[in-house]
């Protein structure tokens, strides 16, 4: 879901304030390049940029986990988004994304990343 | 979602913490530049105006995908354990498409009563089809062997196109019967976005519905 940030906005808006003053990590959050060397550009950059967490605060998966569809825990009414590539099907619970809201993977030998 | 490949190298992103126009960033491992999730373009860094081509996908309900793809792998990660399965909000929800420099935008609600909207999004026309029950979301471009189709809902889970009179699934964009039985219409990258945010990026985009 383009969205997203979305996720950010609508789900976590108090986990944001409470892992924001929460987090010894929060004044080390990660700065932009400072390498558009246009300055109207610069200044378009940083009015439409804020820096809510560090990076991976919300944790991607790097590394996904597969079960075969018959043994996948879910509820039928529940939604997935689904990728069919190169004739390999994938499920995403987006419970699942709610809360990592990124998934690097690889199917049916593309890589693709899935985010919500 | 994205094809992670840019210029023969498999990028692997991880989450920026920041939000660019009201919307998602990325880094990328390699260079560190940070990705705006809604037009997959590199903002700043090294790799500054890279962009990701867009995948189809869809968005279903377990018991439809898993009908209709069994061999189905399914992300495991979180899915052992207790799992809290909340109804996903859909309210200022729409249904993003972004074709060339075009863009416009389905509101999700109106599309779910609706049930079939049809639209030309830059000179590319395309269907969005949102079952009413489910929520489940299919885009398709309405064109097949340069013709152009035009359609009504059919029941079922299906729709007729006025030219041929060719009933189609809905689900999955095949021919069922009539004349152009065995084609199918080509999927569409869309994105579920919140309506503000499509409008930060795509300020003139068509809002359907709104």
């Amino acid at each position: 879901m383009v969205a997203v940030g979305l996720t950010l906005a609508a789900v976590g808006a108090l986990a944001l304030v409470w892992a924001i003053r929460g987090s010894p990590e929060a004044s080390r959050v990660a700065r932009p390049p400072q390498d558009l060397p246009d300055p109207h550009e610069r200044m378009m950059f940083d009015s439409a940029y804020d820096q809510r967490l560090s990076r991976d605060a919300i944790p991607p998966i790097y590394a996904p986990q597969f079960v075969a569809a018959v043994d996948a825990p879910l509820q039928p009414d529940e939604l997935v988004i689904g990728l069919v590539i190169g004739g390999e099907a994938r499920a995403y619970p987006v419970t699942t994304l709610n809360r990592r809201e990124m998934v690097n993977d690889v199917v049916g030998g593309t890589p693709v990343l899935v985010t919500w | 979602m994205h094809d992670r490949r840019f210029e023969g190298q498999s990028l692997v992103f991880g989450n920026q913490g920041a939000l660019y126009k009201t919307a998602m960033t990325w880094f990328d491992h390699s260079t560190g530049s940070i990705w705006s999730q809604p037009i997959g373009r590199a903002l700043v860094g090294e790799l500054r105006g890279a962009t990701l081509t867009q995948i189809p996908s869809t968005l279903d309900t377990w018991a439809g995908f898993r009908a209709r793809h069994p061999d189905a792998r399914v992300l495991a990660n979180g899915l052992s354990g207790p799992r809290l399965v909340l109804a996903t909000p859909r309210e200022n929800w729409v249904v993003g498409l972004a074709l060339g420099d075009a863009a416009a935008a389905v509101e999700f609600g109106h599309a779910r009563v609706a049930g079939l909207v049809q639209l030309t999004v830059g000179d590319e026309p395309v269907l969005v089809w949102v079952d009413e029950a489910t929520g489940t979301v299919r885009a398709y471009l309405r064109r097949v062997a340069n013709r152009v189709l035009n359609f009504d809902p059919a029941g079922d889970d299906t729709l007729r196109d006025h030219e041929t009179g060719t009933v189609w699934s809905a689900v999955n964009g095949l021919a069922l019967s009539g004349p152009l039985a065995g084609q199918a219409l080509s999927p569409v990258p869309w994105t579920s976005s919140f309506d503000w945010a499509w409008r930060d990026f795509y300020p003139e985009s068509a809002f359907i519905g709104s």
